[in-house]
């Protein structure tokens, strides 16, 4: 299970994505309920983002999606490993491209060994590199910190 | 004559009357005696007589009136004379009272007038003297009072010669206190000058770090582009993990 939700959450990556997707989860929750026997991706069509609904209906193809009645618990399900998915503040000098978001979590998975979400706040007064804070740690690896630490 | 008196002039007239006719009347009736002893008294002329005695009365009464009448008339006469005289005299006496009142008036009139005048004249000669004495004493005051001032002015002028002198001696010492006093506060307050100079040079030098920081904060972010940015965001978080913040 755990995989399917991994392979489910693979385009999570800020926290501009979780919200969007938990948005996702509920409306995917209510239409669950309606028509018990269409299946759950042909129910979503034109109601969710298209990405997420085409990976349900390649689960549902494989027959590693739930069957009618389970659909809901799987939802919430997915919905509370989500919610526990590890959060990291980072604060940057620029505002990032898409593919450096990738780039993150990519580095993220391969350095830590984990998926992260990314709550990403754009300040150009820190001029170059990032201030971190992760589970009540912060530190300042900012070009700004450089640049005052030569002129003190 | 008042009317009462002629009352008793008609009274006692009449009484006279009364009493002549009663002894006439007894006479007769002597006489009837005696002539009815020799003769009766004919009717005609006991009428002629009554008659006689009627007009003689009437003639005698109305003389008696026209007498009293005048004697009153010339009572009355006499009496207005008098009362006239004595009027006159009244007046005649009031007059030459009211003749000599006015003359004493006058008379008075004429010593006031004389006495107001002799007055008037004593107080203007006196005012006169008075003057000419005033005129000389103010005269002796001007001449005492320009004395007395030129005396003043003089010893002012020397006093104030000598305030003068005090005044600049006092002055000289005051402005010498004064001086040494300036000397020493110019001194504090070039050092105070030089503290606050040195203090503001090195809030100076803090602003013109601070200035410099963030031009070259501004600029360097600005310089640099996006792929050293993220290179940058990448190198801070290999040092992350390696300070072990995850």
């Amino acid at each position: 299970m755990k995989k399917i939700f991994e392979k489910l959450s693979e385009h999570v990556i800020t926290q501009e994505d979780l919200v969007f997707i938990l948005e996702q989860i509920e409306i995917a929750k209510k239409l669950s309920f309606q028509a018990i026997t269409v299946p759950l991706s042909e129910k979503l069509k034109n109601k969710i983002d298209e990405r997420l609904r085409k990976e349900i209906e390649k689960l549902e193809r494989e027959e590693k999606f739930p069957s009618v009645g389970q659909e809901s618990e799987f939802l919430d399900n997915f919905k509370n490993f989500l919610l526990k998915l590890p959060k990291m503040k980072l604060e940057i000098a620029f505002e990032p491209r898409e593919v450096f978001i990738l780039e993150l979590d990519k580095w993220f998975k391969e350095n830590l060994g984990k998926k992260i979400i990314l709550d990403i706040f754009v300040n150009p007064k820190i001029v170059g590199g990032a201030k971190i804070e992760y589970q009540g740690k912060w530190k300042d690896y900012s070009l700004a910190k450089e640049i005052e630490k030569i002129y003190e | 004559m008042t009317q009462e008196q002629i009352f008793i002039y008609f009274l006692a007239f009449f009484s006279g009357l009364l009493i002549f006719l009663l002894l006439l009347k007894f006479s007769l009736t002597q006489k009837g005696k005696e002539k009815e002893l020799t003769f009766k008294i004919s009717e005609s002329f006991k009428n002629a007589l009554e008659d006689m005695v009627r007009k003689e009365t009437k003639k005698t009464l109305s003389e008696i009136q026209k007498k009293i009448l005048e004697e009153f008339l010339q009572q009355e006469r006499e009496q207005i004379t008098a009362i006239y005289q004595k009027a006159s005299e009244i007046i005649e006496q009031q007059k030459k009272q009211i003749s000599d009142f006015y003359q004493k008036i006058e008379e008075k009139r004429e010593n006031l007038e004389t006495a107001m005048k002799k007055e008037t004249e004593d107080f203007i000669y006196s005012i006169l003297k008075e003057k000419d004495f005033v005129s000389k004493k103010m005269l002796e005051i001007n001449e005492t009072l320009e004395k007395e001032g030129e005396a003043i002015l003089k010893e002012m002028r020397i006093k104030s010669e000598n305030l003068s002198e005090e005044f600049s001696r006092k002055i000289s010492q005051i402005f010498n206190l004064l001086f040494e006093d300036l000397k020493t506060k110019i001194s504090e307050k070039e050092n105070e000058i030089e503290e606050y100079k040195k203090r503001k040079l090195e809030e100076i030098d803090r602003e013109i770090y601070r200035i410099i920081i963030e031009v070259a904060k501004k600029t360097l972010g600005k310089v640099i582009d996006i792929t050293d940015h993220e290179k940058l965001v990448i190198e801070a978080l290999e040092k992350a993990k390696k300070d072990r913040i995850f």
